[in-house]
């Protein structure tokens, strides 16, 4: 029997050196502000203002923030959606 | 209501459309993406990249771009509960951290039957570009080695489109599989490193595109002809090109294995190209009337250069009867206009359409010896290459359907009220700038030119010599 034996060519990536757990979820969306955020890629916004007409039925006291940014989203634009809202919904049409 | 305590975002930083969830996770807020049945690869695998492998994310089965409004509205209210349940409740962890034991074992009946099983497993690992490969042994991979001065632990750079950490020695292993020899390791090396050298999200976008973006390594200086790379005709199968297939196979596996550059993962394309396999020429810098590209970039002429380049296509153009500099000028300015114009990114210097220019020697020298210079035959190109607006953009609706501008940017908004007529009335050059038009002498002796569609990032160069053996780091 002949045996080869050979390097693993697949390298490490950095995300798995530090992984992070993702946030809290929202504990109810009743009362909650919740983001709507859009790259501007086509029917993307429509998608979203669908999500948001389902919420505002479903939670009536939710308020809703539409955030629209050009591709890429900038840091700044994101900590602002970070910043005032209590949970997100992204639509990028893909 | 959020509080609005802003803190850095921590770690890999996801600037993109498609992981800008990972940013405002970092944030500290719950957040979900709608993502479509077919890029849901990317979500898992862009998700693990930056570090954050639970992101929570709702599946729709299509894309949403070209769905009529009725499909648009049914697939959304069909997410909804979905949508309510990833904002609110938390999924059970999963371990998707990637499997990189340092080596693997395979057993046959004889040495060719254990590499083929090693072939059969690689190849359905994705670890390969589809054609066989050689073993990656210690001994092959110690012999590659000899031809850098850097240590194999030494970290490289960190590979787009997965953040994988380039060691010497994962770089050296997958130029094994790829049949390179050890004086080719310092160009493949510059190459990941003129990568690197991109903006991140640049990176990310060209090689995670679902158009079909490719490399293109391009090699200036004395090394081309020392390790052999091929100036003529440099871009097809055989023994010429031996040297420049083995670049570019091996830049392609680090790609794969190194950056994660895995289809259907993170490269997303809608069908691919050939050029994936990534093309390296080298220019043809005896033969050429003009100072060679790296020179043109600040280099000098005695440094070996690598220089990477987007492609999006490849346009041959032959000439019959040319023997003027305007003639064959304004034949490869007409050939140019092919392809629609980059709106979106038409008003920033490093970003957007350019387009790649090889001309071979014969008609190189024609243009050369009527005293035009490299600057003057772009401009030449530049001013004669352009079509209306109606035919740059394609016949694609600039309003949607209730009005709005889409995705058009702020200062083509003078577009809008525009007729047909008159935007085919409105004639435009097809890139912003001559500068965005890279003239290359390279080809065999013919009356053939080739033009590839390029961009959407400035090229990027390397020196190629501090990756030598015997190099002082």
């Amino acid at each position: 029997m002949a045996q080869l034996e050979v390097f693993n060519p697949v390298a490490e990536i950095r995300g798995d050196l530090k992984p992070q757990g993702v946030s809290p979820r929202v504990a109810s969306l009743e009362a909650s502000t919740l983001g709507l955020l859009w790259s501007g890629t086509t029917n993307g916004d429509v998608a979203l203002r669908r999500v948001e007409r389902h919420m505002q039925e479903r939670f009536p006291k939710v308020q809703t923030k539409f955030f629209q940014g050009d591709h890429p989203f900038t840091e700044r634009l994101l900590c602002e959606v970070a910043d005032t809202c209590d949970g997100v919904v992204i639509a990028t049409a893909d | 209501m959020a509080s609005s305590s802003r803190r850095p975002i921590e770690g890999p930083v996801a600037r993109g459309v498609s992981t800008a969830q990972c940013s405002i996770e970092k944030l500290g807020r719950p957040a979900v993406t709608i993502v479509s049945g077919r890029l849901e690869g990317d979500a898992v695998e862009s998700a693990r990249v930056f570090g954050m492998p639970e992101l929570q994310y709702v599946v729709v089965p299509w894309i949403y771009r070209n769905l009529d409004p009725e499909r648009v509205v049914a697939q959304t209210d069909a997410a909804m509960d979905d949508i309510v349940r990833e904002l609110t409740t938390l999924r059970s962890a999963k371990n998707r951290r990637v499997e990189t034991a340092k080596r693997e074992r395979f057993e046959g009946d004889s040495q060719l039957d254990a590499l083929a099983r090693m072939n059969e497993e690689f190849l359905l690992r994705d670890w390969g570009d589809g054609y066989p490969l050689l073993p990656p042994t210690d001994e092959a991979v110690e012999r590659m080695l000899t031809g850098t001065c850097l240590a194999p632990d030494h970290v490289l750079c960190d590979v787009a489109p997965g953040w994988g950490l380039a060691t010497v020695e994962k770089v050296a292993i997958n130029a094994v599989m790829a049949g390179a020899k050890p004086e080719q390791l310092p160009v493949i090396l510059a190459a990941l490193k003129a990568l690197a050298k991109l903006d991140p999200e640049m990176a990310r976008f060209f090689l995670m595109s679902t158009g079909s973006h490719a490399s293109l390594l391009l090699v200036n200086g004395p090394i081309a002809k020392e390790i052999g790379i091929n100036a003529h005709a440099a871009m097809g199968p055989g023994r010429d090109n031996q040297t420049n297939l083995m670049i570019g196979r091996s830049y392609t596996l680090c790609l794969k294995n190194i950056g994660q550059w895995y289809p259907g993962l993170m490269d997303m394309d809608t069908l691919g190209s050939v050029r994936k396999f990534t093309v390296c020429v080298a220019e043809n810098e005896e033969a050429s009337p003009w100072e060679p590209f790296h020179v043109e970039k600040g280099f000098r002429r005695e440094e070996s250069v690598v220089t990477l380049m987007g492609t999006r296509g490849e346009i041959d153009v032959p000439d019959q009867g040319n023997t003027t500099p305007e003639g064959l000028l304004k034949n490869i300015a007409f050939n140019c206009t092919f392809g629609q114009k980059d709106l979106r990114h038409s008003a920033d210097p490093d970003i957007g359409r350019r387009i790649i220019l090889m001309v071979p020697p014969d008609p190189a020298r024609v243009i050369g010896e009527g005293g035009i210079s490299k600057v003057g035959a772009k401009e030449f190109i530049h001013f004669h290459a352009r079509k209306s607006l109606l035919h740059s953009l394609a016949f694609m609706p600039l309003r949607g359907s209730k009005g709005d501008l889409r995705w058009l940017p702020r200062q083509w908004h003078w577009l809008r009220d525009l007729s047909d007529k008159e935007l085919d009335a409105i004639v435009e050059p097809v890139v912003e700038r001559a500068d965005r038009y890279d003239l290359l002498c390279v080809g065999a002796d013919r009356a053939k030119f080739q033009i590839m569609p390029g961009g959407p990032f400035s090229p990027s160069s390397e020196n190629i010599d501090q990756y030598r053996a015997g190099a002082r780091q």
